[in-house]
């Protein structure tokens, strides 16, 4: 026998006493969905009355694209999801946080089973029959408007399925931390903790790797991504990702694929909320966790984050002062620990109580504290087996931007580590590997150590991401480096010119060739044959070579559309490219013409050194390192003779040299030259700034420089 | 008939109900008594399945009776604090338990309610504590289950509505066999109102017994003996649980029938001889005595 009351007379009656829950809902996806819209397009109109619309097609286009914004994947709608999700989650249930309540429930003959799914699927149409209501409003507004298109429809129906699917997510995560807690206030507590507590331990994580690690490093792309355990923070990230798509066929594509991961975790947290309100005893009312046993599990995991937590908080108080560290990770966790049980109890007397499950925190805490203060699992001593690496991918750090090739417009600018991750295959690992021994067997003291990212791509399918110190003016290490800079391999995957020579096809391309005084324009009809000069020059291009020559000059290109710049060196030995430009009548030497110039203005930075320091420690300043001030002496050079033996030994500041030893040009002089009104050269200012060459200092200019 | 058989409850470390066996007969007045704490609303809280016991069954008309629609259609627990919805009136309880009791009575609950003088559109917050007892007892009468459970509910309601009540539950029981369950830490409350009572003392069962019994096996005589030799006569071979002696006259208290008592007086001298009507008070103090309880302590206090 059943109760005679039908699944819709239950909801009927279930809804009488959820009307708040109604108005809110309806009020709040009002505002968020058609208030929005009107907003959207109000300022559109605004827009227009300024002028800011030539015509009116495009007054129509930027319309339709406000509408398209509003009806389509909102980032803001996702914090209304969460609210909303999370109140009629916790209104829905909260009759079993009161004794009372559950008295009057629980006794009368409706089943355990019936009486969820009527509370359940309550909750999810409180929800998604005011959003319906609210996108049928701005479909009426936008089409009143004519600002509807097909688009807007698309995106508007995707959407949708998106948030009523994350919205499952959300209201199943409130739903468990009803089910787990006895007490309102728990609830919001274990709501937060749910939601945010993975994004925690990721940053803890990343936190920790990078104050410990000296080779940890996210160049690549983080092994761990934050927002791979936050549910919300993954959906305002895809949201925005979402409306960053052009073609629609892309964004169905995507959108099917997140509904699906969506669709298996509300899945799986909707099977946990059911057995845990099956399971849990009618006097878990009033009490702040239903189910002790999960007690001790919930202090010692809360406990040890909060924990680490505050250490890592305190290492950038204290200067990564480890005793202090230490030691508030280790008050705090108690702290936590113990308000953990005031909470379990609500009695302060109880703080004191359970000091194993209060220790245990402690430990794990130190525990993982310890793993990467004292590197226990060897994060830096690692470099994979030569015969488990596929490939390798390798970044000098002196490319910074690529274009996005996937992208059919090239609109998209990627980093430096999305494109070699993707680009970049070393097959001869040996040199990797070895600069990488290296780098962590010899403890260098060069002047000239550089970062450089690795990603070992592994045979088993995993990617590893590392940066090594590595010495250019270790001779070993150069060797290896000319090894890895030669090949063809790191040149197709460095140069996104060289393995893409297409993009000198590309029509909103313009050419300049700078040397830092002159820029002269090169055809966009020679791009191409520019190009190829470029990359056949670069045959020769090598770390030996780079290391010990410096460019002559540069070739910038620019893509109107991505607003992108690529830079491609030239140096004296190019001569196919020098060649090249000197058809296009776009070649200049770097050296100012002596003739041009008005004056020279010299001034030399004269380190000073203050005191010396043996024992010491002053402000960062390591024991024994010296501690200099800066004395600029400056001399101003007008004299033709002298002018025209300055010029030979000048280089240019505006070229980027980022390969060159660092004793190739002289830091402590900077030369000002002011050119007179009658010039050679096209030159672009009236002035220029200038290096010496290293180790080329004419005498009379070291004389006249020199402290009084 | 509802059947308790070896049940315990503990909460925590506290065991609110210790291996308690209790069956309550169908169309009686069954009351529970104890002291706060004894396990009263754990007990009836388990029997109407809001609770799960930790050990032993519970069968109501040989059902179980935990998340089972079919027994507890049978079943209405008013609960010591009963619980009406935020802004309801008595027309929107009616609304909600008319949709889940199958048997309710519409048209008797507002006749009940224009008796009782409750307005059916005025908002139960603003009801006084007896009122809102009021409303819940009328709500669980007409929905007419075989069993009415109410805890603590006749504490504070004053003699006209109780005598109401008493007159309520005389005409279920009579028409449709209603089996009211009453639990009280008042033994004066149930006094006037039960057949069966059980005691309840810390989470376990002191005794239960029909009332009925109790009363034809326990005698209380006041007499004055002509001498000692008939007093000890007269007490011979009666179970004597209490004698109290006030000069001349003897006050005693045994456990026999009324038959037995006379048939033993008959045979000696005595000055007055009279046996007196025993309140339900001095039947469970000489019950507790005997099993080594001061009832006085427990639920007279």
């Amino acid at each position: 026998m059943t109760s005679k009351s039908s699944f819709l007379v239950s909801c009927r009656e279930n809804n009488k006493r959820r009307l708040i829950v109604w108005i809110i809902s309806i009020l709040s996806q009002i505002i968020v969905y058609p208030g929005v819209l009107i907003i959207y397009l109000n300022r559109i109109k605004h827009w227009n009355k300024e002028g800011s619309y030539e015509t009116v097609e495009l007054f129509k286009k930027a319309m339709c694209d406000a509408a398209t914004d509003a009806l389509g994947f909102q980032s803001f709608s996702s914090v209304l999801i969460v609210f909303l999700a999370v109140f009629i989650g916790i209104h829905g249930f909260s009759y079993l946080y009161d004794r009372k309540k559950i008295d009057t429930y629980h006794s009368v003959p409706v089943s355990l089973k019936s009486r969820f799914a009527v509370v359940y699927i309550n909750g999810i149409l409180i929800y998604v029959i005011p959003y319906i209501i609210s996108i049928l409003l701005e479909i009426l507004i936008a089409a009143t408007q004519g600002s509807l298109s097909s688009r807007a429809f698309a995106e508007c129906a995707l959407a949708f399925l998106l948030n009523i699917i994350y919205f499952m997510v959300v209201y199943n995560t409130a739903l468990l931390a009803v089910m787990l807690t006895g007490h309102m206030f728990v609830t919001a507590l274990a709501v937060g903790v749910l939601l945010f507590i993975g994004l925690i331990w990721v940053e803890v994580y990343s936190s920790l790797k990078y104050i410990f690690f000296k080779t940890a490093n996210d160049f690549y792309g983080s092994s761990v991504k934050s927002s791979s355990f936050s549910v919300v923070y993954r959906h305002l990230l895809n949201m925005g990702a979402l409306k960053r798509m052009d073609e629609l066929s892309d964004i169905t594509k995507a959108v099917m694929k997140l509904c699906g991961i969506w669709f298996i975790a509300a899945l799986i947290l909707g099977i946990l909320v059911y057995i845990c309100y099956l399971k849990r005893p009618s006097e878990a009312a009033g009490k702040a966790i239903t189910f002790n046993v999960t007690k001790p599990f919930l202090k010692i995991v809360i406990s040890a984050t909060v924990g680490l937590v505050i250490c890592l908080i305190l290492d950038d108080v204290a200067y990564s002062n480890t005793v202090i560290c230490v030691f508030s990770m280790i008050i705090g966790t108690l702290l936590c620990a113990a308000v953990m049980e005031v909470i379990f109890e609500f009695d302060i007397r109880a703080a004191v109580k359970r000091p194993v499950t209060s220790g245990v925190p402690v430990i794990i805490a130190v525990a993982i504290f310890s793993i990467f203060y004292f590197d226990i699992l060897g994060y830096d001593a690692y470099i994979p087996d030569a015969d488990d690496v596929e490939s390798i991918a390798v970044c000098l750090n002196f490319e910074s931007n690529y274009l996005d090739i996937s992208n059919d417009n090239f609109t998209r600018v990627i980093g430096p580590g999305t494109y070699l991750k993707e680009n970049m295959f070393l097959t001869d690992t040996e040199p990797v590997l070895e600069l990488a021994k290296r780098s962590r067997d010899i403890e260098s003291k060069s002047l000239d150590e550089r970062g450089v990212y690795v990603l070992y791509r592994l045979k088993s399918g995993k990617n590893v991401s590392r940066i090594m110190i590595v010495d250019f003016n270790d001779k070993v290490s150069a060797g290896l480096l000319n090894r890895i800079v030669g090949s063809s391999e790191y040149k197709e995957g460095s140069y996104q010119l060289i393995k893409d020579p297409s993009i000198f096809k590309r029509g909103d391309l313009s050419l300049t060739y700078k040397n830092g005084i002159v820029e002269s324009n090169i055809p966009p009809q020679d791009a191409e044959k520019v190009g190829k000069a470029w990359t056949k020059d670069m045959e020769n291009f090598d770390f030996d070579f780079a290391r010990n020559n410096l460019p002559c000059g540069y070739i910038e290109i620019f893509m109107g559309i991505s607003y992108m710049r690529f830079n491609m060196p030239v140096y004296e030995s190019f001569e196919n490219t020098i060649a090249c430009l000197k058809e296009c009548d776009a070649y200049y030497p770097m050296e100012a013409n002596a003739e041009d110039v008005l004056s020279l203005t010299i001034s030399r930075n004269h380190d000073i050194d203050i005191k010396p320091l043996d024992t010491e420690t002053v402000l960062g300043i390591g024991a024994g390192e010296r501690a200099v001030r800066v004395e600029t002496v400056t001399e101003e050079f007008d004299d033709p003779n002298e002018i025209a033996e300055i010029v030979k030994y000048i280089y240019s500041t505006n070229i980027n040299t980022p390969w060159c030893k660092p004793d190739m040009l002289d830091g402590h002089y900077n030369i000002l030259i002011t050119f007179k009104n009658n010039k050679n050269y096209p030159y672009v200012k009236g002035y220029a700034n200038y290096y010496f060459i290293g180790g080329q200092v004419p005498e009379f200019v070291e004389e006249r420089t020199q402290i009084k | 008939m509802i059947e308790m058989y070896n049940v315990t409850k503990t909460f925590d470390s506290i065991k609110a109900v210790d291996s308690v066996s209790v069956t309550i007969k169908e169309n009686t007045v069954f009351g529970l008594i104890g002291t706060n704490g004894a396990g009263k609303s754990t007990a009836l809280r388990m029997i109407t399945g809001v609770l799960k016991p930790d050990e032993g069954t519970i069968a109501v008309d040989n059902m179980p009776v935990f998340d089972n629609v079919e027994a507890k259609q049978k079943m209405f627990f008013i609960s010591d604090e009963p619980y009406f919805f935020a802004g309801s009136t008595a027309e929107t309880m009616e609304q909600y338990y008319s949709s889940i009791y199958e048997d309710f009575d519409k048209d008797e609950f507002y006749d009940y309610l224009v008796s009782f003088n409750l307005d059916k559109r005025r908002k139960v917050s603003t009801f006084s504590k007896g009122m809102k007892k009021q409303l819940a007892l009328l709500l669980g009468i007409c929905s007419h289950t075989k069993y009415l459970l109410c805890d603590e509910t006749f504490d504070g309601l004053d003699p006209v509505m109780r005598q109401g009540i008493k007159s309520i539950f005389a005409k279920e029981m009579e028409e449709n066999g209603l089996t009211p369950v009453i639990a009280s830490h008042n033994l004066r409350e149930l006094e006037d109102i039960c057949d069966h009572v059980g005691l309840l003392h810390k989470g376990g069962v002191l005794l239960s017994k029909d009332l009925e019994d109790m009363k034809c096996n326990i005698q209380k005589v006041q007499c004055v003996f002509s001498s000692e030799e008939d007093e000890k006569k007269a007490l011979g071979g009666l179970e004597v649980l209490q004698k109290e002696k006030r000069g001349s006259l003897s006050t005693i208290t045994v456990r026999n029938t009324k038959e037995e008592v006379m048939a033993h007086f008959a045979s000696v001298n005595t000055v007055f001889f009279e046996i007196l009507p025993l309140s339900l008070e001095e039947i469970f103090i000489s019950e507790t005595e005997v099993v080594g309880y001061d009832i006085k302590k427990l639920i007279l206090g």
